[in-house]
């Protein structure tokens, strides 16, 4: 909330002489869309701190209030929850999230919400897996032996932490409900969460998310596992991984949809020509190696919608 | 008669000084209001904005109950079965979290009972023997038994425990306070007999003060059991057991019956909970006639 | 016989419960024991767990000290700031709401038993609705920020002091009402100067102390996303910057400390 308007148009006017010769890059100015978004909010997940989180998103928020001349502020949820909600309420206008926490806005603000870019990684592909993890001593070396074990989920509208597992878990035959194939399944209340839950023998094994590409002894190129390796929060010699998914879409930069047509174009245009345009403000904000952001549709988010309505009917199977 | 007038004169002094007061206070007291309105966004503008859906989400949380097929089975939707078709493994959370306060109340009272005493006045060896027990115990009760729990959830993990444990330290220094404050308005007479016929410290608590202050100590900590099942109810948002997890869950999915009927069942299990707690406490009082 | 038998033999009670008495309470105690030990097991409470979770809380404790405001200080203190005036507008809305519904929950307003009855049985009901849990609404509803935490603790407080305030006014004595009806004045002035003054010390007291409750409590409402101080709290939980979360605890027990200090000094001169 603190917009340090003198320092953001300096830095402001210094990295737009170096991206002058980005084209694509929207022109600063005031918007006619202005009018209606007099600030722009932008929905962040809590669990980091707030020191990291707003070094991340410092250079991104400047160029975006030097770019549009509209004041940016962050609203900061405790879970993707909290983000939905805020969609669903008009609160937000855009934020980052899971292909299924997009998903979930979608149903919960009866269509509110369009995704406009996923990111794209080094390698050309679009999409991360989700993997299960145990200790390195547990002596459990598969999913089969996993029967009878405890196992963490990360957050309900995970993608990679609970809905996606729990979809191929059931296509391939196992309850993922607790007591039925799995002893006990709960929530550790994030991703690193459970990696912690699982390290203190709370868990014997939990899912999360890793780009899947790379080496694992380093916690893959890009994901949760990677994050907390750099934090020096784990060290991948005492987990295994013993379960991967199929490649699940990256998660998408989602707008609210009843926003003006004019800003969600602006909106695209601007993060599409941000990886040339400010290479070291999207390497930052990205926190990886990806390459860039590519656009997406709602129909290729239309598999977790899905997901999410098969879950809730089969809630009341028991 | 000029006593009379100066009584009238002397009242209307005091009145509109009573009342330049009062008007003082207002007028900080709107200032401080506005202030706080501006500080934590309540502005007007949200709030109507906001209004529709408020009622909009409680309007969801409604059970969608048909009168012609309410004693139906679980598959028709409509029937009272069919809203609370979680009713056990719910019901089954509630006892766990009746337990759980039951446990930390235990657990906090017994540790207040030993901390109170040195901190009362009356019986604590020395002034800062007093002082020092008295802050001890005030730190245990600012601390919210949330913030507890979010600690514990890291060094005990995921689970009942870290609540009971969190639910546990506030409760001391809640109780502590309040057994502390029995303690010194007890009479001290009995105290002064024991002592005077040689008895220790200890022999004058026993003989005393406890029988003294026992139905007193009993009926609060009555008291605090219901308090602490509220608090147990919602400490499993942070991970530490009871319903609180399960309702956190369905708030998170927007679940919005399962809200509904969870919700619906913390209200019947509390009431019951304290009507019987009340019960309880009359009982443990009127004992001391 | 000897003096002490015979005693004994006369005043039985004296010399300690009878044998049934006896026997029952070594049941009970057996029960509890055993209720104890059934819990041990259920919540999973071992010694080893125990010593592991008490080390592991001295591990964390050692970091705490010393206490340490970190990089964002600003956040911490617009936090404080928030919880301090979520819990001051949260108070005033309930108390001035609480007021009209505390008269009808009165008995010796509202005559009509039955009325009475449900009224009161409604303010129960709500009352076992916890802050965090209207929280959760309302964020749902107006979105994150105080503005639902605002909301939180009118909701939560309309219920609590509609009922301290029903109560009150029940305990009033009613000679003096009667007085003024005596004297000839109508049934709203017997309420103004026969009710209302007897009452409004005690509200006044009830609401001051809900408002220093309330600072407590809106400092977890941010846990949830509902403004103040909690999320900061959370948040440096989840990445264990141990010494600031113990500078933002002892920070909160400061402020607690001194509106609980300005709120006595407030009922010293309304009510003293």
């Amino acid at each position: 909330m603190i917009t340090r308007r003198g320092a953001a148009a300096g830095l402001g006017a210094l990295m737009l002489a170096r991206g002058a010769l980005a084209q694509e890059m929207p022109k600063p100015g005031k918007r006619d869309w202005a009018k209606e978004i007099p600030v722009m909010r932008i929905g962040l997940l809590g669990g980091e701190n707030d020191a990291d989180r707003l070094a991340r998103v410092d250079g991104y928020k400047k160029l975006m209030e030097t770019t549009f001349e509209v004041p940016v502020k962050l609203l900061v949820a405790a879970d993707y929850a909290g983000v939905i909600q805020a969609f669903a309420a008009k609160q937000l206008e855009s934020a980052y999230m899971s292909p299924a926490a997009y998903a979930a806005a979608w149903l919960e603000s009866d269509g509110d919400v369009v995704p406009l870019v996923v990111t794209q990684e080094q390698d050309g592909s679009k999409s991360y897996v989700s993997v299960m993890y145990v200790r390195a001593d547990s002596g459990i070396t598969s999913l089969a032996e996993m029967k009878g074990h405890s196992l963490a989920w990360a957050d309900p509208n995970s993608a990679s932490g609970y809905l996606i597992p729990r979809a191929e878990f059931r296509a391939q035959g196992i309850d993922p409900e607790p007591g039925k194939y799995f002893s006990s399944t709960g929530f550790a209340g994030g991703h690193e969460q459970a990696v912690v839950a699982v390290l203190n023998h709370q868990y014997d094994a939990g899912v999360t998310w890793t780009s899947g590409i790379g080496d694992p002894a380093e916690g893959y190129t890009r994901g949760n596992l990677r994050m907390m390796v750099d934090k020096k929060m784990l060290d991948m010699k005492d987990l295994r991984i013993i379960w991967k998914s199929r490649p699940i879409l990256n998660g998408p930069l989602t707008v609210r949809k009843s926003t003006p047509a004019s800003y969600q174009a602006d909106m695209l245009a601007f993060h599409l020509a941000l990886p040339t345009a400010y290479p070291d403000i999207y390497h930052t904000f990205d926190m990886g190696s990806g390459k860039g952001w590519v656009p997406v549709q709602h129909a290729d988010f239309q598999v977790f919608i899905d997901m999410l309505q098969q879950e809730a009917a089969q809630r009341r199977h028991r | 008669m000029s006593a009379a007038a100066s009584l009238e004169t002397a009242f209307q002094a005091r009145r509109r000084t009573r009342l330049v007061g009062g008007l003082g206070g207002c007028i900080a007291l709107c200032a401080a209001l506005l202030l706080a309105g501006w500080v934590s966004e309540a502005y007007p503008s949200s709030l109507i904005a906001g209004a529709p859906r408020i009622g909009e989400y409680f309007w969801k949380l409604l059970p969608d109950l048909r009168p012609p097929v309410l004693f139906a089975g679980t598959e028709t939707q409509g029937s009272l079965a069919y809203w609370m078709y979680r009713i056990d493994i719910w019901l089954w959370l509630l006892f766990e979290t009746s337990q759980m306060a039951a446990l930390a109340t235990l657990s906090g009272a017994l540790l207040a009972a030993l901390l109170c005493f040195p901190a009362a006045i009356n019986l604590a060896a020395n002034r800062a023997v007093h002082f020092a027990f008295r802050r001890v115990l005030e730190l245990f009760r600012s601390v919210p038994d949330i913030v507890y729990a979010l600690i514990l959830v890291w060094t005990f993990g995921v689970g009942p425990l870290a609540g009971i444990l969190a639910i546990a330290l506030h409760t001391v220094g809640a109780l502590g306070k309040l057994f502390a404050e029995v303690v010194e308005n007890a009479d001290m007479r009995p105290w002064e007999a024991v002592r005077a016929t040689g008895g220790t410290w200890a022999h004058g608590l026993r003989f005393a003060i406890l029988p003294q202050v026992l139905p007193n100590f009993l009926s609060y900590v009555l008291l605090r059991f219901e308090i602490n099942v509220r608090g147990a109810t919602v400490i499993g948002f942070v991970g530490a057991g009871g319903i609180g997890q399960e309702l956190y869950s369905v708030i998170s999915f927007n679940y919005y019956q399962e809200i509904g009927a969870i919700i619906v069942l913390i209200i019947l299990a509390v009431s019951l909970i304290d009507l019987t707690s009340e019960k309880l406490r009359t009982l443990a009082i009127g004992r001391v006639e | 016989m000897t003096d002490v038998a015979r005693i004994r033999a006369r005043f039985p009670r004296a010399f300690g419960p009878p044998p049934l008495t006896r026997a029952l309470r070594w049941l009970g105690a057996l029960l509890f024991v055993v209720w104890l030990i059934a819990l041990c097991f259920w919540f999973d409470i071992t010694p080893a767990r125990l010593s592991r979770g008490i080390s592991g809380l001295f591990v964390i404790l050692r970091q705490m000290i010393p206490p340490s405001p970190g990089a964002q200080w600003q956040d911490i203190l617009q936090g404080l700031a928030e919880s301090v005036a979520m819990a001051l507008l949260g108070t005033f809305v309930a108390a001035v709401i609480a007021l009209p519904l505390g008269f009808l929950g009165a008995r010796n307003v509202l005559v009509n038993a039955l009325a009475h009855f449900s009224i009161r049985r409604v303010f129960d009901g709500f009352r076992g609705v916890d802050q965090l849990i209207w929280a959760l609404a309302f964020v749902r509803a107006v979105g994150l920020g105080p503005l639902a935490g605002v909301l939180a603790i009118a909701a939560a407080d309309i219920c609590v002091l509609a009922k301290l305030f029903a109560e009150a006014i029940e305990n009033a004595d009613p000679r003096q009402k009667e007085t003024v009806e005596a004297v000839g004045g109508s049934r709203l002035l017997a309420i103004r100067f026969g009710l209302l003054p007897q009452v409004l010390p005690v509200l006044l007291a009830q609401v001051l102390y809900g408002f220093e409750s309330n600072t407590r409590s809106a400092a977890i409402l941010g846990v949830v996303g509902a403004g103040g101080i909690g999320l900061q709290i959370a948040e440096r939980i989840k990445v264990r910057y141990w010494d600031e979360v113990s500078f933002i605890i002892i920070l909160i027990l400061v402020t607690v400390a001194v509106i609980d200090q300005v709120s006595a000094r407030v009922r010293r001169r309304l009510i003293g």
